[in-house]
């Protein structure tokens, strides 16, 4: 019948100048549903139907345009049963849909900002871990590596004293352990998001951006897939002698010079008998005629021609480290069931000999579909992670020291206590009292078990072609178990049994009230998070032109946290006794000449329990006209228990709103260099907790004076506090040239913390105060403004497929306001937070030169050179103070080449930082000062025209203060632009089966300032070695 | 529609379910302070609430001395100024701070965390909270006054700048000085309301009991020159309590002769432990020789070491100087008083009580004077003997000022510059710490 209404259609038009065409669009011959068909003229459009088949009414001679998400928009005349074939496109961008963790929407409709990583781009990095992976793929995303731990930033810094990181989401819910223990081979996918538009969603937890992960599942209408796969990481022992110090044989005169000079006389005199360098012991000695002048120079000799102890580390410590990842994946599924299920075997040997770890995880997930308009999902993931360390930090604090003696036993460093000290208890009946680091090896038995069982349940119901309910459930439980066992010959058990030997005064007989016997640490932890959520999704198209999208629904999470520790002493593995001890009388401490240092044993037991919640309502909508014009809006409000019971104060509303205009799909737009090419706008609000508690609260402890149980205030009634939120505003524009040869976005932003918690300052008269007269208040407030620009080339086709990424971004943050006590001090503390400047921005003495006859800094004070130290470190004001600039990059970014040639390809990716500055290490003029930079200081008239390290000073009653001076002025600060060979990957693909090699980290290649320092990475740490994979996975 | 209709009742009956949901604590270790046990373990912190009275007062007493070089190598500013009486003691030094505003205001915070959350509760535990929180509101209150504000003067106490009285717990009220009047005022009303709602006698000697709230009124009526007032609260006490310690029975030789919590305390309290005092404070000679060879006190109180008189007679049993409540201190009150109004024989039968007590079994004799101005004045001697190193010889100092007959000039002698405090001097208020000032916006004391 609809044939035959349909010839006569076309009969009865033939003449008219409008016609009724039919046609068939195709990808690789198969039907492809939902393309886009676009008469240029008379601007109508209409979509193909299951079949691939649609129909139109054209003008003669006219033009059809059709698209398709994911595939190459192609332009043909429109004739009779034409058919389109589509060809996918190169682009995973425009591929991959946007998730937000609470939907999947295309690309084009997007408002917000994202960057999109699919399974292609992560697999680049094999054998690292997911933060690794991130480094380079996405614009605005920052590791700063300054402090020990690893702070991942996303576009710039919009607290103060909260969480700097961004919210991790794992398959629709929060994830609450670190990214890395997610096993980068089951991810399929991560999407940031980076705007308010598209994080608020996520409500008062999206302040910092969102990072949503999307691991691997099966498709409906797929074959069984299996695919294994296998790497081998490899990194050396990291490079010791990065660090700057001196020579030994410089070191033991410079240890020489210091006793001489009266500086160990305090050490030497404490009550408490502190260790002392073996040098410094055998100048005692010498001084007290216990040996001769020509023996302690004899062995001073032979201790200045000793090796490094880097060497003996190097040897005896560390080694170089393996991380061995296997994974099997089994996806596929029917017409109404599809899954997943994957597993996989980790092992890593870390750097440090006798330490290992491993992780075993399995993961199924299972969708199926009882009614065609239902969906139910299902899954669970287990993990079971090992880490064993046999061997703790072996302690060395001497450059010269040997750890084994000429004749092969293993050598006494000096730790703890004066030798003379150690061997007099010795002989008195203490245990052995020293330390020797090659013993220690293998002493320790530390055992973390870390399992993680996670249930998963969904529902997706179609209650009507334009709605459909979700429910989803998630219920987390992390264990982790750890024991801490110290053998009883190690150093540890017997310093601790030594400091608590009680000598009868009368008798002088020895008792233990700290046994013999190991000593073990039992801890468990247990994390448990239930997530459910209730969602209600409706989409409306009509007209061909409007397009309606709307979601709302409700968030309930709760995790609970428990905790304990416990100790027991004097365990015997032989019989499995222990003993018990007083943990109540206070006992004199053995090596202390003071009688009243007395402490009680440690009773290592502590109970810790905690209960965060947050109960949340969303909705989120989006419009779209003729395929143009896209309007989006979002809200969210979100309550936690962690201010208190004040509902008020727990509801945080937060909102985005944003605009897109495809400019590119409009007639009148005829620039055809970007014949793509849309503007997006949204403005909305994040927000974050913060910390802090509006609520008094308070904690118990027992009473030392009368033994009943106390409280003590640790928060005052604070009922202002509120949440703190961030503004942003994002204006993007995306283009592509013809064929997509070249495209890409470039993205600018601000982003205005507002209400930030921290500490500020409080009248003592209010009487709440501990340790520091502050409460923590809304008292700050920064802003942050950059652009992220990414640009994709394709350079060549054919045979050789040569593609360029350039991802370039520019961050500036600053504090703009901050109620806070700031002296000049603060402003050179590395953590400052000045109003103008970015948080830890550098500010150094201004310096001028050397004095040239005693080789003492000069500063400035009061616009006059002055050596007066202590008035320049109390008086300098900061208007004084040079500016020297921002410890931050705000230029940075990374290239990536990528060549294809037949079955290889080539991935090269360099990043880059620029514009940023950083202090440089020098010597310190104190006892344990090494640093190179002795060997510069002044020795004599002169030297100040090639030198700013100042000399050596007798002067003591100033040294302090002239060392703060010199170690925070001009000449130690230096530009830290470098660039860095981030990765290089080389893999073949033979059928099914795929090779690929792999160096990362391969350090810097170009610095703009001194050569041979790391100018990202904190300065007493060591930088990260190269590493070297090799992988080979199958797939059938 | 119908689907709209179910969807809807669904999301709406969630919202109420959460409320309780967010009630939950988010941290178990933290306790919101709000029942009857909770409150009571805020009063019962005797490092916040019994050991922090306030030590200014006592660096700026006479009866001690620092060493030139213990003086001159001390590094902190303002004790060593507060030691000189200086006009300006913290220059501008921020750290270590000076304690003595902020440890004060914490008890009234507590106090005031107490009284807020007992607010119209009843029972037994709520009284004696009540109570409790009063008290230790009046004694801060006071000791605040006697630092921080001008002595006590009928004539112009209405118009004296004292200090902020502050009576609720919260941090964002500001910060005003009320009159002297007002502030002595707030005290005496807060005792008295307390004493209706404290036990006979308390758990321990940390805690107030009805007769430590009589002791503190008599001590601030005392202060105030109400001296009628102060006899009858006086009196209110011994009816509690009136037992001393014999000291013939303590042996003069220990480290620390006087036992802690000793029949004598009626309240327990030590002042804060600022070492310029604590570890480098050498007792005048002179001070010394006030006391008899047959005065018991002479060896409980003091010994030598390496050529100066350290104190050790604190009521702590220890080190830390001790600034509670005692029956001797009440009897000396009442004592006092009697002398004042002419009746010599009840001031005479009060210092014999005591006396006998404290002079040497086999030596002691009764004192016999006449004149009520005879018996004052032993009164006055005996007081400053007794109550030496306790926090209160610069309230007598202050006090006694307003009579003529009574005047002291201080004098020091530091690396050979003389410093000279006059009777009357503004110096005898000190200034409020910087920071405070800062902060709050309160006027400085003038010096």
């Amino acid at each position: 019948m609809r044939y035959l209404l349909l010839c006569f259609l076309i009969l009865s038009l033939q003449s008219a100048f409008s016609q009724i065409i039919t046609g068939k669009v195709t990808h690789k011959g198969a039907p492809l549903e939902g393309a886009t068909i676009y008469e240029l003229s008379k601007r109508s459009s209409t979509r193909s139907n299951t079949k691939g088949e649609f129909t139109i009414v054209v003008n003669t001679g006219d033009s059809l345009r059709v698209s398709h998400i994911g595939y190459v928009t192609v332009l043909v005349a429109a004739h009779h049963d034409i058919i389109i074939e589509l060809e996918r496109q190169e682009n995973e961008m425009q591929e991959v849909q946007i998730s937000s963790g609470y939907q999947y929407i295309p690309r084009e409709r997007a408002t917000g900002s994202f960057t999109i990583l699919s399974e292609k781009d992560l697999s680049r990095q094999i054998g690292s871990t997911v933060s690794e992976r991130l480094e380079g793929l996405v614009p605005g995303l920052y590791f700063d590596r300054r402090t020990s731990n690893t702070e991942i930033t996303l576009r710039g810094i919009s607290t103060v004293r909260g969480n700097k990181t961004p919210l991790i989401v794992l398959d629709n819910f929060p994830f609450e352990g670190p990214l890395d223990a997610i096993n980068p081979s089951d991810i399929e996918s991560i999407t940031v998001l980076k705007d308010a538009a598209a994080a608020s969603i996520w409500g008062a937890r999206a302040a910092n951006g969102v990072i949503v992960i999307t691991t691997k599942k099966g498709k409906y209408n797929a074959p069984v897939k299996v695919s294994l796969s296998s790497n081998i990481t490899l990194r050396g022992k990291p490079d010791l002698f990065y660090s700057q110090e001196m020579p030994v044989s410089d070191y033991v005169s410079w240890e020489r010079w210091l006793f001489e000079n009266g500086r160990y006389t305090a050490q030497e005199n404490s009550s408490n008998r502190p260790a002392l360098p073996p040098v410094v012991e055998l100048l005692i000695a010498e001084r007290d005629g216990l040996v001769t002048k020509e023996y302690a120079d004899q062995e001073i000799a032979s201790i200045a021609a000793s090796s490094d102890v880097r060497n003996a580390y190097l040897e005896h410590y560390y080694r170089s480290s393996v991380v061995q990842r296997n994974a099997l994946q089994i996806t596929g599924g029917s017409a109404t069931v599809r899954y997943g299920i994957s597993g996989g075997y980790d092992h890593n040997r870390t750097n440090i000999i006798g330490n290992w770890s491993d992780r075993k995880t399995l993961n199924f997930n299972a969708q199926i579909k009882p009614l065609s308009k239902m969906e139910i999902s299902s899954g669970f993931n287990l993990s079971d992670a090992l880490n064993t360390t046999h061997t703790s930090p072996l302690f060395s604090a001497y450059p010269y020291e040997q750890w084994r003696n000429s004749n092969g036993t293993a050598a006494v460093v000096a730790r703890g206590y004066r030798s003379p000290f150690l061997a007099e208890a010795e002989t008195n009946g203490l245990l052995d009292w020293t330390y020797r680091p090659l013993e220690e090896v293998g002493m320790h038995d530390n055992r973390l078990r870390e399992r993680t069982f996670a249930v998963n349940l969904g529902l997706k119901w179609q209650l009507h072609p334009t709605l459909s309910l979700e429910a989803r459930y998630q219920s987390q439980e992390q264990l982790s178990v750890g024991k801490e066992q110290y053998a009883s010959e190690s150093y540890y058990v017997r310093n601790l049994v030594n400091s608590y030997t009680q000598v009868d005064p009368v008798t002088s007989a020895l008792t233990r009230p700290l046994p013999l016997g190991s000593i073990i640490d039992n801890s468990e932890d247990r994390r448990q998070s239930r997530s459910g959520r209730l969602q209600i999704n409706y989409s409306k198209r009509w007209a061909d032109i409007h397009h309606l999208e709307l979601l709302a629904g409700t968030e309930l999470r709760d995790i609970v946290l428990s905790g304990s520790d416990s100790r027991i002493y004097g365990f015997n593995p032989v019989g499995l006794t222990t003993v018990p001890v007083d943990l109540v009388t206070r006992y004199k401490m053995y090596y202390s000449r003071n009688a009243t240092n007395m402490l009680v044993i440690p009773n290592g037991i502590n109970v810790r329990s905690g209960n965060d919640r947050y109960v949340s309502y969303f909705t989120n909508g989006s419009y779209t006209l003729a395929e143009k014009y896209t309007v989006t809006a979002s809200a969210r409000q979100d309550a936690t228990n962690f201010f208190g019971t004040r509902s008020n104060q727990q509801w945080q509303p937060l909102w985005s709103a944003g605009l897109k205009w495809q400019l590119g799909k409009e007639t009148f737009y005829r620039f055809a260099t970007f014949p793509d090419l849309s503007l997006r706008l949204t403005y909305g609000y994040n927000g974050s907790t913060g910390g802090g508690a509006a609520l008094t609260t308070a904690y118990y402890g027992t009473d030392p004076r009368t033994r009943f149980q106390r409280a003590t205030i640790s928060n005052p009634p604070n009922p202002s506090l509120t949440w703190e939120k961030v503004r942003v505003i994002n204006v993007g524009i995306d283009f592509s040239s013809k064929n997509r040869r070249l495209f890409g976005s470039v993205e600018w932003y601000s982003r205005a913390g507002q209400n930030l918690i921290g500490p500020s300052p409080l009248d003592p008269t209010t009487g709440f105060f501990t340790g520091t007269f502050s409460v923590i208040r809304n008292y700050a407030s920064t802003m942050s403004r950059g652009l992220d620009i990414e640009l994709h080339s394709r350079n060549t086709d054919g045979n050789a497929k040569w593609t360029s990424t350039l991802l370039l971004s520019l961050n500036k943050s600053k504090i703009v306001e901050y109620f806070g006590a700031i002296s000049t001090n603060t402003y050179l503390d590395a953590s400052n937070t000045i109003p103008g400047y970015t948080p830890g921005y550098l500010f150094a003495y201004k310096f001028e030169g050397l004095d040239e006859n005693t080789g003492d800094p000069i500063g400035r004070l009061e616009d006059k050179p002055t050596q007066d130290y202590s008035a320049i470190r109390g008086r300098t004001s900061p208007e004084e103070l040079v500016r020297i600039g921002t410890p931050i990059a705000p230029w940075f970014g990374s290239l990536s080449n990528r060549v294809s040639w037949k079955r290889w390809n080539l991935d090269v990716m360099l990043s880059f930082r620029f514009g940023h500055y950083f202090k440089r290490e020098s010597f310190g003029y104190g006892i344990g000062s090494n640093h190179i930079d002795y060997l510069k200081r002044w020795q004599k008239p002169g030297d100040e025209k090639i030198t700013t390290v100042p000399s050596l000073t007798t002067n003591f009653n100033t040294l302090n203060n002239r060392t703060l001076f010199y170690l925070n002025s001009e000449p130690l600060f230096e530009q830290a632009g470098n660039v860095r060979m981030q990765l290089i990957d080389l893999s073949y693909q033979l059928r099914d089966l795929r090779l690929s090699a792999n160096a990362a980290n391969l350090g810097i290649v170009w610095q703009k300032a001194v050569k041979g320092i790391d100018p990202d990475i904190r300065s007493t740490a060591t930088p990260i070695r190269p590493s070297f994979s090799v992988q080979c996975s199958y797939t059938f | 529609m119908r689907h709209y209709l179910i969807l809807s009742i669904f999301l709406i009956s969630l919202c109420g379910c959460y409320k309780g949901f967010l009630e939950k604590k988010s941290d178990d270790t933290l306790v919101i302070p709000n029942d009857a046990q909770s409150i009571q373990a805020l009063l019962d912190n005797t490092t916040i609430m019994n050991e922090c009275l306030p030590v200014l007062g006592e660096i700026s007493s006479d009866h001690y001395f620092v060493s030139d070089a213990e003086w001159s190598s001390y590094p902190v500013p303002w004790p060593k100024n507060a030691y000189r009486w200086s006009s300006d003691i913290y220059e501008s030094v921020r750290t270590p701070p000076c304690y003595d505003w902020a440890h004060s205001y914490r008890v009234v915070f507590y106090a005031n965390i107490a009284l807020q959350q007992a607010g119209k509760q009843s029972g037994a535990n709520w009284d004696g909270i009540r109570g409790s929180a009063l008290f230790y509101r009046a004694f801060s209150f006071y000791q605040l006054l006697q630092i921080f504000a001008p002595a006590f003067d009928e004539t112009t106490a209405q118009n004296d700048t004292g200090i902020p009285l502050r009576l609720e717990p919260s941090i964002d009220e500001p910060t005003t000085r009320e009159s002297v009047e007002r502030g002595y005022r707030q005290i005496t009303e807060d005792i008295k309301a307390a004493i209706d709602l404290l036990p006979d006698s308390a758990a321990t000697l940390y805690r107030p009991s009805k007769p430590a709230a009589w002791a503190l009124l008599a001590r601030t009526y005392l202060a105030m020159g109400k001296y009628e007032m102060a006899r009858e609260a006086a009196e209110e006490c011994f009816q509690y309590k009136n037992e001393l310690l014999d000291y013939n029975s303590l042996n003069a030789t220990l480290s620390y002769p006087v036992p802690a919590l000793n029949k004598e305390v009626l309240f327990h309290a030590t002042l804060f432990v600022e070492p310029f005092i604590a570890s480098y404070q050498s007792i005048l000679p002179s001070y010394y020789e006030r006391y008899a060879e047959t005065d018991l006190r002479k060896q409980v109180f003091f010994r030598m070491a390496s050529g100066r008189i350290r104190f050790k007679g604190s009521y702590n049993g220890g080190s830390q100087f001790f600034g509670g409540l005692t029956i001797s201190e009440t009897l000396l009150i009442h004592a006092e008083c009697l002398a004042r109004k002419g009746d010599v024989h009840g001031a005479l039968n009060d210092l014999d009580s005591l006396r006998k007590y404290r002079i040497r079994s086999a030596d002691y004799q009764p004192i016999v004077l006449d004149s009520g101005k005879e018996v004052l004045e032993y009164v006055l001697e005996e007081r400053s003997k007794e109550l030496v190193c306790r926090g209160l010889r610069w309230v007598d100092l202050r006090r006694l000022n307003k009579e003529p007959a009574m005047q002291r000039t201080l004098n020091r002698e530091i690396l050979g510059t003389t410093y000279t405090l006059l009777p009357l001097d503004k110096r005898y208020v000190l200034p409020i710490p910087e920071d405070v000032i800062e902060l709050s916006g309160i006027i400085q004391n003038p010096r």
